[in-house]
């Protein structure tokens, strides 16, 4: 499904159709089974799920960072290249550069032996090609940048800094060559609340200073509905919905969006029960055909057992964009329950 | 009703002694921590990873025992009981933590796991597999699966097996130290509603402990907030919630992203 009109100027990167697999023991697992995402310029665009629905699994393929045992089908497009067909090498050059990731554990992705102003530089000096003194100089701005304090953070070791000053570190490196694109992989989970906002605001600005596009993957739908311009949920490996957080959340119109949001706990909801989902998310080796969701959804009728819903503009779609991937998306009623 | 726990003036200091530093450094851990709950309440407490929750709590057990002030739960106050006494006060106070997948011994069938406390207490084996096929159906297991490993079943599931296997000392107090915050949405709901029909069903008691205020907010009758070891504010929740006295408790909720628009006792 074509997401947009081609060569839309904002459009920076689009999956179309995307697909990957691992090879399992018991034969393939199909984590991501024909995703179609497309991220704007300095937008957010949040993929949210719960655990093995394909969210890190999509990001990893846009990066190339898949093992080996991963088969990617469909198309990656950075403007008009395919990443997926790119060679290792030419793809090294975008990624890290015009292509950065933030992941949810910045201590894993930072060098222990390695004084932060050294990990910062090496970014410039890698993509850019800049001499030491010039990238350290360059990496003293950009730890300013990130609110911490260039001139004693550049001497530490990642060991010295808290959990928030090392996931800014990785901002940091992560926005060395103003990148067009920020995979952020539950960049605050591993944060406390306080922290947690601080982070988000702070890649706010930067999608905002350098028009950077962002694609948020989370499984905290308050933060996301804060925080992303649009949405796609994604439930064993396919989207189930699209719209925009501020559509989604004033009505899902999806089943599996809209229980997801009745069990989220929040202060309105006190002395309610929560909604809870019955069952677990499949096992990805044993999808259930048709709906992936039907057997834990309350609105399934036979139709939803054998046909796999497309993902589709609903039919009684105002101007909106949004989509849904459920046979009976227009039966969906509203409540009202979580106006935005 | 009236209080099952009483907390008065509870501190657990520990000296971090520096391996070439003379003097030992005194880390306040807990710091003169006083607290009341309910009969058949939930007091929620929340704080930011370091406050000392985690440590409360243990203090509060007994399983880490406190440097200063007193602890009654349920009539018993831990420093003042013998042996045998003790005994009573681990079956009444039950702690339930964050890692349903270290939390079990994976060599031993859930039943097995269950039925320990109960053999513990000197339950004959008959009256024990009864008991364990009850307590597994009271918190949604098929007892048909009793024999199963851990490992075959999900972070949910697991999250249950251990609920019950708290249950069975026949607890009156439970401590749930971030019982969901390793689950999923959806698996959390479900976990979530359990604990509140436990509650009502057995007379439970609860401290529940999170870092999510959403879910603290959501379920707590009562709301404790933890900083630096000390509790900062704590009240009726929905007065929490709607007017925090206390400027860290307000910064913590103004931050925090809700899912709702409405709040509780500001409209």
């Amino acid at each position: 499904m074509e997401s947009t009109p081609r060569g839309d100027p904002a459009a920076v990167l689009r999956l179309e159709a995307l697909t990957v697999s691992f090879t399992g023991n018991g034969g393939p697992i199909r984590a991501v089974r024909g995703v179609d995402i497309t991220l704007q310029a300095a937008s957010v665009h949040a993929l949210v799920g719960e655990s093995g629905a394909g969210k890190s699994v999509s990001a990893k393929a846009v990066l190339g960072l898949l093992p080996r045992s991963a088969t990617c089908g469909g198309r990656i497009l950075f403007h008009d290249t395919d990443l997926l067909s790119l060679p290792a090498r030419s793809l090294r050059a975008i990624r890290g550069k015009r292509i950065a990731m933030v992941f949810q554990q910045p201590d894993k992705h930072l060098n222990p032996t390695m004084r932060v102003g050294s990990q910062v530089a090496e970014v410039l000096r890698y993509h850019n090609g800049i001499e030491r003194r010039e990238a350290l100089l360059q990496a003293r701005s950009l730890l300013d940048m990130v609110e911490l304090n260039g001139r004693e953070v550049l001497r530490s070791f990642p060991h010295e800094l808290s959990g928030g000053m090392k996931q800014r570190v990785a901002i940091a490196s992560a926005i060395a060559c103003r990148p067009e694109v920020l995979i952020a992989d539950e960049p605050t989970t591993a944060l406390d609340a306080t922290i947690q906002s601080q982070i988000l605001a702070l890649l706010d600005r930067v999608r905002r200073e350098l028009g950077t596009a962002i694609l948020f993957i989370s499984h905290d739908l308050p933060l996301v509905r804060g925080f992303a311009d649009d949405v796609s949920v994604l439930y064993a490996g396919r989207i189930v919905e699209q719209a925009t957080s501020r559509e989604l959340f004033s009505c899902a119109h999806h089943p599996y969006t809209d229980r997801l949001i009745a069990a989220t706990p929040d202060p309105a909801r006190r002395g309610e029960r929560l909604a809870a989902i019955r069952g677990s998310v499949p096992d990805p080796q044993d999808v259930p055909p048709g709906c992936a969701f039907a057997p834990r959804c309350p609105m399934a009728a036979d139709r939803c057992r054998v046909e796999v819903p497309l993902l589709r503009l609903s039919e009684n779609a105002d101007v909106s964009q949004r989509r849904s991937a459920c046979h009976f998306a227009e039966q969906l009623v509203c409540e009202g329950l979580h106006n935005g | 009703m009236g209080e099952l726990v009483r907390v008065e003036g509870l501190s657990k200091v520990h000296y971090a002694a520096g391996l070439l530093k003379r003097r030992a450094r005194v880390v306040r851990a807990v710091d003169d921590v006083s607290l009341a709950i309910r009969h058949n309440t939930i007091l929620g407490l929340v704080g930011e990873s370091g406050s000392g929750k985690s440590t409360l709590a243990r203090a509060m057990l007994y399983l880490d025992p406190p440097t200063a002030g007193s602890v009654i739960i349920d009539g018993l106050d831990p420093a003042a009981l013998s042996r045998s006494q003790m005994r009573q006060f681990r079956h009444r106070a039950q702690i339930v933590v964050q890692d349903p997948y270290a939390a079990l011994n994976p060599r031993l069938s859930i039943a097995a796991s269950v039925a320990e406390g109960l053999r513990n207490r000197g339950f004959p084996r008959r009256a024990r597999e009864r008991r364990v096929a009850e307590l597994l159906e009271m918190v949604g297991i098929a007892s048909r699966r009793a024999r199963d490993n851990p490992q075959q079943f999900s972070g949910g599931q697991r999250q249950r097996v251990i609920i019950a296997r708290a249950l069975a000392m026949d607890p009156r107090f439970l401590i749930l130290d971030e019982p969901v915050s390793s689950l999923d949405v959806s698996i959390q709901a479900q976990i979530i509603n359990l604990l509140l029909d436990l509650k009502q069903r057995l007379a439970l008691t609860y401290l529940f402990i999170s870092h999510d205020l959403n879910l603290v907010a959501y379920m707590s009758d009562a709301i404790a907030v933890m900083k630096d070891g000390r509790i900062v504010e704590m009240g009726d929740a929905a007065e929490v919630i709607a007017q925090p006295h206390d400027p860290y408790t307000q910064m913590l909720f103004d931050n925090a992203p809700r899912l709702l628009d409405v709040r509780p006792g500001r409209i």
